[in-house]
């Protein structure tokens, strides 16, 4: 009986210690700080799925800490002063932590969702980690917001020439916009976030860019009818990157977090594409021909300039030539000496 | 000869019925719009028990909905109460997953998304469904106002509109899984314009007033934020007056985007306070029960963030970090 009950007893203890050790092997999350840029405020779509991120995040090691910020500028200040750790924001901004990644925008450099699917897996790979990290920062996610669109009043565009001397909205607190509109010939219209798309809707511009989304959103049918339409080759892939302070992270966090947005593309991507397929099919403008080839050189040339005024970075570039020729072999670039 | 003169009778009903197009569904239909409006409703808006709210939308939805199109006027209410249910579940799991959160238990965590999204979509579909069956009686939002007959009708009418906007915001949370257009959204905005606010406590131009506030703040727009926070305060002050404080629920939620606790518990400390120095209005106590279950929710869920629990029992209207000794109490060593 004795016997006995120091077996038990000593296979209580065992258990016990194997409960501990197990317990020490987990080791409490790191908390992380993130400066969350939520156009569309706390307990929205964005902080929705920055949720799910959390619970996988704590997989990996983190606990984060969510702050909302609604403007992208000061996401990118409080990520510089560290006064967080990490934080979401636009290709555009992101382009001041990691000029590699920070091209993703490059106009018409990413035709299709395939091509941009394509992208986002190569770059989440572990053979691409090198070029995710640059000085203090790394960039741990990219996140695909959809692709932009031109919408204009008027069908018989057919290529970028034919943008001049149109009106365009542009964005007070983004001057590159104003000097690419103008470089285009068009006329500037200076514009808020929140009205750029009754403007078009009153006719007060000619042209706007935007995620289908706005299609039905901001009722843009009243600016495209009786006689506009929308350019179906996409003007640039809008995406959302992840940047953080990779040293206040755990190891191995920034590979499992690059990984986490490729699983979870289709899904992401599920409304803009949906909201794509709702737009009439005649409102969408075709590029045939001589006006395809067009588009293809000057959105080209812009993407040359950039590269030359040191805003994009020249080995992406090339990443993203490779992969459109290689969905397209024929395309006329791939086989000009000057290839980017 | 009683027999014919009963059998012309009928005939000459049937044939009224079939002339005027009535079918007996029809009749059964406006019979329960008549009868929901004069009896059902003033019953159900004095009551504060907000639970048979939730179970009356719920349960009803097969004995009104095949009823055709003349019980659409009935809908919306119905659906603001069956969303709200489902909605109300969601926020639970929401609870749930925070206080998992707490604890690093991550599957228990990602199950309460789950089912947060679940329940998220079902309100989303039923306040399409409302939202829908407005556009069906009131015709299409944003050409032109409908005429209303009776204040009936322009309730249901907000209610409706209201419901279209939560869903598009409810549907964008769950990535579109409801398949709610996004033009409901200015659609809705729209059509709330066509209800006269005074009448119906303000609820219309708080929405609007967010609206601008929320648009002037991401054009960093001090100015219009302040006009927005006038025209909110005004919308909120014609509710108070008639003792129907929906619009407190529109501020708090409006904080809650922004990110503001502060702003949070000033608006719940407000409507506690008031609820004790003036009572509900007696005929629509159940609106302002809404409201105030509304804001035990926020409530909830920022006692869970930072405590882990629910807003303790009796406690609604104080916050875990209320200063419990005010600074100005005299010190011991000053009195002995």
């Amino acid at each position: 009986m004795k016997t006995k009950m120091k077996k038990a007893f000593s296979g209580l203890l065992t258990a016990l210690g194997a409960a501990l050790v197990v317990g020490n092997v987990q080791a409490e999350p790191i908390p992380v700080k993130m400066c969350a840029f939520m156009f569309m405020g706390e307990g929205g779509p964005e902080h929705q799925a920055l949720m799910d991120y959390q619970a996988a995040a704590l997989n990996w090691g983190a606990k984060i800490e969510l702050k909302s910020y609604v403007h992208d500028k000061i996401v990118v200040e409080e990520l510089k002063s560290g006064a967080c750790d990490m934080a979401n924001m636009p290709s555009l901004q992101a382009r001041n932590f990691n000029k590699f990644t920070g091209t993703l925008d490059a106009p018409a450099a990413m035709p299709t969702y395939e091509h941009l699917r394509t992208v986002m897996q190569t770059l989440a790979k572990p053979s691409a980690a090198k070029y995710m990290r640059n000085g203090d920062y790394e960039v741990i996610g990219i996140q695909p917001a959809g692709a932009v669109f031109i919408f204009t009043n008027d069908n018989s565009i057919k290529s970028i020439s034919d943008l001049a001397g149109k009106r365009m909205a542009v964005l007070d607190t983004m001057p590159e916009m104003r000097q690419l509109v103008v470089d285009l010939g068009m006329t500037p219209v200076s514009s808020t976030l929140t009205n750029i798309f009754q403007k078009f809707n009153n006719n007060a511009i000619d042209i706007t860019g935007g995620p289908a989304i706005v299609y039905k959103m901001m009722e843009l049918d009243k600016g495209l009818r009786p006689n506009g339409g929308i350019l179906e080759n996409p003007v640039m892939q809008g995406n959302m990157q992840f940047v953080a302070r990779w040293n206040k992270l755990p190891e191995g966090f920034a590979q499992k977090s690059r990984e986490f947005f490729v699983k979870n593309f289709d899904q992401t991507l599920k409304t803009v594409r949906e909201a794509e397929d709702d737009i009439p099919k005649d409102l969408w403008i075709p590029l045939e021909g001589q006006g395809r080839e067009e588009y293809h050189t000057q959105t080209r040339q812009i993407r040359l300039a950039f590269r030359e005024q040191n805003v994009y970075d020249a080995k992406m570039l090339t990443l993203l030539r490779k992969i459109r020729c290689n969905k397209e072999p024929t395309l006329a670039e791939c086989t000009d000496p000057n290839a980017e | 000869m009683i027999n014919k003169l009963r059998l012309n009778a009928v005939l000459a009903v049937l044939l009224a019925f079939s002339i005027s197009g009535c079918s007996v569904r029809d009749m059964a239909a406006s019979g329960m719009v008549s009868f929901g409006n004069e009896y059902m409703s003033p019953w159900f808006m004095a009551s504060n028990d907000t639970d048979i709210m939730c179970a009356m939308g719920e349960g009803m939805a097969a004995m009104t909905y095949p009823m055709g199109p003349n019980i659409d006027p009935l809908i919306p209410m119905v659906t603001l109460a069956s969303g709200m249910c489902a909605d109300e579940k969601a926020k639970q799991e929401e609870l749930r997953f925070l206080r998992a959160m707490s604890k690093n238990d991550v599957p228990t965590a990602q199950d309460a998304r789950t089912l947060q999204k679940r329940w998220t979509r079902l309100a989303a579909q039923r306040q399409y469904f409302g939202y829908q069956a407005a556009v069906r009686y009131f015709g299409e939002p944003g050409e032109k106002c409908p005429a209303f007959h009776d204040d009936n009708e322009e309730m249901a009418y907000m209610f409706g509109m209201f419901g279209g906007m939560q869903a598009v915001q409810m549907d964008l949370a769950v990535g579109g899984a409801a398949g709610v257009p996004l033009d409901v959204l200015p659609r809705a905005m729209d059509g709330l314009k066509c209800v006269e606010s005074d009448k119906f406590w303000g609820i219309p131009n708080a929405v609007a007033a967010v609206v601008d506030i929320t648009k002037a703040r991401l054009d960093d727009d001090q100015a219009a934020i302040q006009l927005g926070m006038d025209r909110l305060n005004l919308a909120a002050r014609t509710g108070e007056a008639e003792g129907v404080r929906m619009v407190h629920l529109i501020e708090a939620a409006m904080y809650m985007t922004q990110g503001d606790e502060n702003g949070i518990k000033n608006v719940i400390r407000k409507h506690v306070k008031m609820k004790e120095e003036y009572p509900a209005n007696p005929k629509l106590n159940l609106l302002d029960e809404m409201a105030t279950r509304g804001l035990v929710l926020i409530s909830d869920k920022l006692w869970t963030e930072h405590t882990g629990q629910r807003t303790p029992f009796g406690k609604f209207g104080t916050f875990w970090d209320d200063q419990l000794i005010p600074a100005d109490t005299l010190d011991i060593d000053d009195l002995l």
